[in-house]
């Protein structure tokens, strides 16, 4: 009480405090309250059980389970023999509720001691406790859109990042890789798009922490960004929930609108021995796919045709003898395969070693990782080391605190290769064929535009350092029975270091530069504080109810100091500490979160149930009066199965129907300061500092609102062996976080506003099946189909941005440009479509011609096991998308580019006389056919993936076991074995403007996602 | 045992309750810290209304306006490229579709870099807005009505600056002379005709010359100074056809020989940072670069993008009789395997993004006066000045004996200027205002004379309109 009297002299201060208080002060009197009920209770011993717990099937006995009598709060838990016993004041006969992870729980009535309790393993996964927002739930009685990917599914998978493993496994997930640089940024949305300008990546969450995805780095490669989700070890992962429809997801309110991706690590259990795993892989990787160019000849040919086309003189093409002034007659010149010279077979390591287990009262997990990967174009690179430690310890029955901690070390090595001049892949595959690689005196040649690849891999020094903590504390109150209070504090701490280095060698540092590097540190905190109060009560067991109260309080504080010095005395010294000059930037950025949330269930009798939650946030990014913003949503469930007149159908072993709506919200991904008029210095002239009017403020700027509705059904058929789950969603974003275009005549370009509106409606279609189930042979299959529909239902201006736009009544990512109706055979022009009937070609017949969304897409999985050998087959697919392949584009249009980039085959086809039919026009760097972007580079981007095969096989048991060693699993797999599409690129799965969210599906000199081979093993002790 | 577990609670009772309190302290330190965490400084911004409070911040807002007019979307790049490859000087030969619009003279309205210039010249009017209306009410003691007058009389050279580029680009384009408060501040603000907009940059080039001090003791190049008011007022009246004012104007520069002369030799202008011959030269520095000079070499001289060269046209004049030391434009690289390519230079450092920009020079001043001469029936005057700017470079000046056609001698100072001018973005508006463009680089239709709104500024502001012959 002392505490409530300090607080009551805040009470008057603040308004906000003023909530916070009365939360804790209630809490505190909630503790207080149960505290007395404790103390008052009399003991009475009026009957003493003994007992043991077993696996039905096996008769193993059964450590930790739990043992309760029904209308007690009083339990016991089982010891390393499996045996329990407790002494009680209740009479018998009484009901016994046992329980244990992975089990269904028996409920039987005793009436004498001892007892034996055997408890049947659970079948499928329609029965597992799901992890849910600041809780768990039964997936039987769930009134929400929950996906769960477990780690077995996707251990065979050789990516770095637990996003890119998460491609076709959930219905509703859309996953792409950008790239194939390993460690980078993933192109990842739950059920669509509905974001401009602030994020549109899901929230990740793991074991309740949130992590932050702001990517650190500042120094650019051309579009790719490092990914922070890359930091966590996909090793630790025990399983992850993929939250979808509001009633999961608006418990996070204003970080919920993207979808949930909720990460469960491994942990030690309670009463169980140590068991230590080791895995361990390695793989090759190498490019899919490469661009057929053109030879030197073919190149000769091209450009004289298009010399010639333009009207220039026979004696003055460029490929004309040597003897004349030319370059030499086209069948002179040579052909330079600089992208062999870039590309490698590249390794993959990784090894996993951990350990798990635990006394009665404490728990433990340490895992250790350690990963390698290299990048098939030279000379990309990532590394992890990562520690994790999870520890539980149970004081007594009513307290429990914990920690996990882990500690990740990356290191990058990265060059500049998409969409920069000075990038690997653009000297490698831009420079025409003919030109050489190194000049007479042995020194680089830059013949083109372009870095010579070569230098780019050899001399560039780029790398990158991070260095990672995410540490949580937590202490857990059991008040009463069902009662429970929760704190938590975490922390996660982000950096990294970035060093570039270009000598005077490269491109970018020779002459008179003289080198020139760039270091740059850039950090990331985020403090979170969580309190929670859960309540969970069955009455006669058939009322199940349950309560969550809680609060969250978040800073965020992002920080970024950057040295360049230019001007080394030899490319021997790349510390800017040598360099003749040094400029300097440093910044630093903060925002605050503070939430809080309630979260009501009630379930009759497993048939019904009914779901409520609401959470309030205020964000510092918003103006005063837009602080606070309040997502409530609401989810039923009726579980027909357990009605008599289904069961008497005798079709069904589950059917249940749910629906849920509710709100979210989105505020991630805009500036800290986004509604305020502001000022930046930094606009200097002459070395002398000056200033800018920065931004127009917005006073009323707030939250993005996402309201969602689900209607969902779940059906299970033969005891639960084939399970289908369809769920239909629709989603409407309003209050658009829009960098809103306004009249540049004030000086602004944009104003961040609440304006536009989005929508995404889709079916997601999951289903699963133990096709065959027999001891020796197994055949598991599940397949994920999921469409989703973006419009743009309202925007008040189009926003273009290079060959996208964004227009009322489109999708996102639409392409716009003009469209190419053929070539006229008479005189080789491009034919384009007038839209506007003028006879003349302008802006006004630019159109939409398609955009990146999928139709359908998914994944299909198979599980095969025969005796000790188990082979997976996954497939995913992307129907119906189109992707606008500029690199084709550059490689291909304006005649022949006037040597400036290389040419691919395509050009071949090009119209030559009177009568051809082709869609490549006349050569020529005049008109039209040189000027206007046709639509003849979009293309149909579907594609079906044989993602990974793997073949493993499990050691048998019995020999085993004389070497103490409980399960060794060796196994070989492939990875993006085939790929069966129509595209026209080196790869279907490609993004180059990762950087950029509101691109998808564009596709510039980007190399293919790695065709990979690994053997690995795992071992169990 | 059921004792002993009783027994135990309450021995842990007063246990139990110092957790309680251990949780419930913390919770109060949040509540306390609450307001901090929502109420973060925005420690790399000042708030609006503490943009320009004192004599300081006075003065950083004008270094800013400087910055806003020498940023690359405007005089560090986009404006030079754009004009000089309009005119016949420059040729395209990029890969860009839309930098060989302007090549070709066919710019569509989408065209990104119209639209990015469009955006610059406007933020630079704003910042003068801003300096124009604030400065006055600044309560600083420390701040003299005379450094006052310095600032307000600098903002209005340079807001006359941007309206002159607007005007000569676009004709038709919005006046604002009021700083932006919200983004209802421009409502209704439509596009005003070339006379309103050629009133505007008059007005504020009187006020301009009515603030700056009459008699500087030094003159600072890289800054406005009266001289740049003059200079820029004898430029405006000879596109007005004002012809006794230009070559008033001209003459109260030229006049003030101790301060502004033609240098020799002629490269030494750019190969040198404000030489007597700049009367406003926009300088950077390794802080704060242009980009310019990457538009116009290969990759394997200096790591530049080649897009930009001289023509031909203008390479054989350069390199004629009348050409002299002006030749320093050019520059002859071997670049294998394709042989000797010549390129324009002005001591070109790409790298390090120094070079400086020229916007007034001594040279042009003469060609002012000589071209104002000429119409004014002073032949003698005006062959005088063309000569002057003829020998500075070494070249042949028979041609200009005993000239007294009026047409034939202002044919000479437009050969002069495209000469002496060449890389500084006066060609294609000298063609205009003589109207020659249509006949000299063959353009069909004239309304691509003058450029298209960008679009998205017809699509976001509904009182503007696009210029004839745009969709």
């Amino acid at each position: 009480m002392q505490n409530f009297k300090k607080g009551r002299h805040l009470y008057s201060a603040y308004s906000l405090q003023k909530r916070l208080l009365l939360f804790s002060s209630s809490i505190i009197l909630l503790i207080s309250s149960s505290l007395i009920s404790v103390a008052q209770t009399k003991p009475l011993i009026n009957s003493t059980l003994n007992g043991i717990v077993s696996d039905a099937t096996t008769g193993e006995t059964l450590i930790g389970a739990s043992i309760q009598i029904q209308g007690t709060t009083h339990t016991a838990s089982t010891d390393n023999k499996g045996k329990f016993n407790f002494v009680t004041g209740q009479k018998f006969p009484y009901t016994l509720i046992v329980s244990y992870v992975g089990y269904k729980t028996a409920i039987l009535v005793v009436d004498g001691s001892p007892v034996n309790v055997r408890l049947e393993p659970e079948a499928s996964q329609l029965n597992d406790v799901i992890v849910v927002g600041y809780g768990q739930q039964n997936r039987k009685t769930l009134t929400s859109s929950v996906a769960t990917v477990s780690a077995k599914q996707i251990e065979d998978i050789p990516a770095a990042g637990l996003d890119q493993k998460l491609q076709g496994q959930a219905s509703g997930l859309l996953v792409s890789a950008n790239t194939s640089v390993p460690g980078s940024g993933i192109f990842i949305r739950v059920r669509g798009s509905s974001s401009i300008n602030a994020s549109n990546d899901p929230l990740y969450v793991v074991d309740g922490v949130f992590i932050n995805n702001r990517t650190l780095q500042s120094i650019t490669t051309g579009g790719q960004q490092t990914s922070p989700i890359a930091d966590i070890n996909p090793g630790d992962i025990e399983s992850m929930e993929i939250l979808k429809d509001a009633n999961a997801t608006a418990i996070y309110g204003s970080r919920g609108a993207n979808g949930v991706v909720l990460i469960t690590t491994k942990r030690g259990k309670l009463n169980k021995k140590a068991k230590v795993d080791f895995g361990y892989y390695h793989g090759v990787s190498k490019a899919i796919k490469f661009w057929p160019t053109l030879t030197g000849e073919q190149e000769g040919i091209l450009q004289n045709e298009t010399w010639l086309n333009d009207g220039g003189a026979f004696n003055l093409r460029p490929f004309r003898p040597k003897s004349e002034g030319g370059l030499g007659l086209p069948e002179e010149q040579v052909t330079i395969d600089r992208v062999g010279l870039i590309f490698q077979n590249a390794p993959t390591d990784n090894f996993d070693l951990s350990v798990a287990g635990g006394d009665a009262k404490t728990s433990y997990y340490l895992g250790g990782n350690y990963f390698n990967q290299e990048a098939i174009v030279k000379p990309d690179r990532f590394r992890r080391a990562s520690f994790r430690i999870n520890l539980g310890h149970q004081f007594d029955e009513k307290i429990k605190i914990g920690v996990s901690a882990n500690l990740v070390s990356t290191f990058r090595n990265m060059t500049p290769n998409n969409n920069v001049p000075n990038g690997t892949v653009n000297g490698a595959l831009y420079t025409p064929v003919y030109l050489p690689l190194y000049n007479e005196d042995g020194s680089y040649a830059r013949p083109s535009l372009f870095e010579n690849p070569v230098a780019a891999i050899k001399e560039t020094i780029f790398k990158d350092v991070g260095s990672r903590v995410t540490a949580n504390a937590f202490g857990e109150y059991k008040i009463t029975s069902g009662l429970k209070f929760r704190t938590s504090w975490s922390i996660d701490f982000n950096e990294s270091k970035a060093v570039n280095f270009y000598n005077s060698k490269l491109q970018l540092g020779q002459a008179p530069v003289n080198g020139t590097g760039t270091t740059a540190l850039n950090r990331n905190v985020t403090l979170i504080n969580e309190q929670l109060l859960t309540y969970d009560k069955v009455w006669d067991n058939i009322h199940q109810f349950n309560a969550t109260v809680g609060n969250t309080l978040q800073k965020e504080t992002f920080e970024n100091t950057s040295v360049t010095g230019v001007g080394y005395p030899t490319d021997e010294f790349s510390q800017i500490s040598s360099s003749a000059s040094q400029t300097g930037t440093s910044s630093e950025s903060q925002a605050g979160l503070v939430s809080f949330f309630g979260r009501l269930s009630y379930g009759y009798n497993g048939k019904y149930m009914i779901d409520a939650s609401v959470r309030a946030d205020a964000s510092s990014r918003f103006g005063k009066d837009n602080r606070w913003g309040y997502f409530p949503a609401v989810g039923i469930a009726w579980r027909a199965s357990q009605e008599e007149f289904i069961k008497k159908l005798n079709l069904f072993s589950e059917l249940k129907f749910n629906a849920s709506y509710g709100s979210t919200g989105n505020q991630n991904g805009i500036p800290d300061f986004a509604a305020l008029g502001l000022w930046n210095g930094g606009n200097n002239y002459l070395n002398t500092a000056g200033i800018l009017p920065f931004q127009l403020a917005n006073p009323n700027l707030k939250w993005e609102t996402t309201t969602q509705l689900n209607l969902g059904v779940n059906m299970g058929f033969f005891a639960d062996r084939f399970n289908v789950e369809l769920n239909y969603y629709d989603k409407y974003t309003s209050n658009l976080l829009l960098q809103q275009p306004i009249s540049q005549k004030l000086g602004f370009a944009t104003i961040f506003s609440n304006s536009g509106e989005i929508s995404n409606k889709g079916f997601e279609l999951a289903l699963n099946g133990q096709l065959i189930a027999q001891k020796s042979f197994s055949w598991n299959a599940r397949i994920n189909i999921s469409t989703n529909k973006n419009k743009i239902e309202k925007l008040n201006t189009p926003i273009l941005d290079n060959r996208t736009i964004m227009q009322q009544g489109s999708p996102l990512y639409s392409f716009y440009a003009h469209k190419q109706l053929g070539v006229n055979p008479e005189n080789g022009d491009v034919l384009f479509e007038d839209l506007n009937g003028d006879k003349a070609l302008s802006d006004a017949d630019l159109q939409i011609i398609g955009d990146a969304w999928p139709d359908f897409y998914g994944g299909l999985g198979n599980e095969f096991t025969y005796g000790d050998f188990d082979l997976n087959v996954f497939f995913n697919y992307s129907l119906g998308n189109s992707i606008w392949n500029n690199t084709r584009y550059r490689m291909g249009h304006g005649g022949s580019r006037n040597g400036v980039f290389a040419q691919l085959q395509d050009q071949l086809d090009r119209w030559q006389k009177p009568g051809d039919i082709t869609e490549v026009p006349r050569l020529t760097t005049k008109g039209n056919n040189a000027s206007i972007i046709p639509d003849r580079f979009l293309e149909d981007g579907s594609y079906v993936r044989l993602k990974t095969v793997s073949i493993g096989y499990r050691l048998p048991k019995k020999i085993l076991a004389k070497h103490h060693i409980s399960n060794v699993r060796i196994y070989l797999s492939a990875t993006n074995l085939l790929t069966f599409t129509k595209y026209k690129g080196v790869d279907p799965e490609v993004n180059t403007m990762g950087s950029n969210q509101n691109v998808m599906g564009y596709d510039q000199a980007i190399a293919s996602q790695p065709r990979t081979f690994q053997a690995g093993f795992n071992v169990a002790f | 045992m059921w004792h002993f577990k009783i027994n135990y609670n309450i021995m842990n009772l007063k246990k139990i309750q110092k957790y309680t309190i251990v949780l419930a302290i913390p919770l109060l330190l949040i509540a306390s810290s609450c307001k901090d965490l929502l109420d973060p400084k925005p420690l790399l911004y000042v708030s609006e209304d503490n943009s320009i409070v004192n004599k300081k911040s006075a003065e950083a807002a004008v270094i800013g306006a400087y910055n806003a007019l020498s940023q690359n979307s405007y005089q560090g790049n986009t404006f030079r490229y754009i004009v000089n490859l309009a005119s016949d000087n420059l040729r395209w030969v990029g890969n860009s579709p839309s930098n060989r619009e302007f090549d070709v003279h066919d710019v569509f309205a989408t065209n990104t870099s119209v639209s990015s210039l469009w955006g610059a010249l406007y933020s630079t009017i704003n910042i003068s807005n801003n300096i124009i209306d604030k400065v006055p009410k600044v309560e600083d003691q420390t701040y003299s009505q005379s450094e006052r007058n310095v600032a307000v009389g600098e903002a209005h050279f340079i807001r006359a600056l941007a309206y002159f580029d607007l005007v000569r680009l676009w004709a038709n384009v919005p006046i604002i002379t009021e700083r932006t408060r919200s983004p209802n501040s421009g409502d209704g603000i439509g596009n005003s005709g070339p006379i309103a907009v050629y009133q505007q940059i008059s007005d504020d080039l009187d006020v301009a010359q009515s603030l700056l001090p009459l008699n500087p003791s030094a003159i600072n190049r890289n800054r406005a100074s009266i001289y740049a008011v003059y200079a820029l007022k004898a430029r405006l009246f000879l596109y007005l056809k004002n012809w006794g004012k230009a070559a008033d104007y001209a003459d109260l520069v030229i006049k003030e020989a101790s301060k502004f002369t033609l240098v020799k030799p002629y490269a030494q202008f750019f190969n040198a940072k404000n030489t007597t011959e700049s009367i406003f030269e926009i300088d950077y520095t390794i802080n704060n670069k242009n980009s310019f000079a990457g538009n116009w070499f290969a990759s394997n001289i200096t790591g530049g993008t080649k897009e930009l060269l001289p023509t031909d046209d203008l390479i054989a004049l350069l390199r004629g009789p009348y050409g002299g030391d002006r030749k320093a434009l050019l520059l002859d690289i071997n670049t294998p395997p394709k042989g000797i390519i010549t390129y324009g230079n002005m001591n070109f450092k790409i790298s390090t993004g120094e070079n400086q920009v020229y916007v007034l020079r001594i040279a042009e001043q003469y060609l002012i006066r000589a071209e104002a001469y000429a119409e004014l029936e002073k032949p003698d005057d005006a062959v005088a000045d063309i000569r002057t700017v003829r020998l500075r470079a070494n070249a042949a000046d028979n041609d200009l004996n005993g000239l007294t056609d009026k047409e034939i001698i202002i044919a000479k100072v437009l050969q002069e200027r495209r000469l002496e001018l060449a890389y500084e973005s006066h060609r294609w508006f000298d063609l205009i205002r003589r109207g020659l463009a249509e006949q000299v680089l063959g353009i069909t239709d004239p309304d691509k004379l003058l450029y298209p709104i960008p679009r998205q500024e017809l699509l976001v502001d509904p009182a503007l309109k696009q210029n004839p012959g745009y969709k």
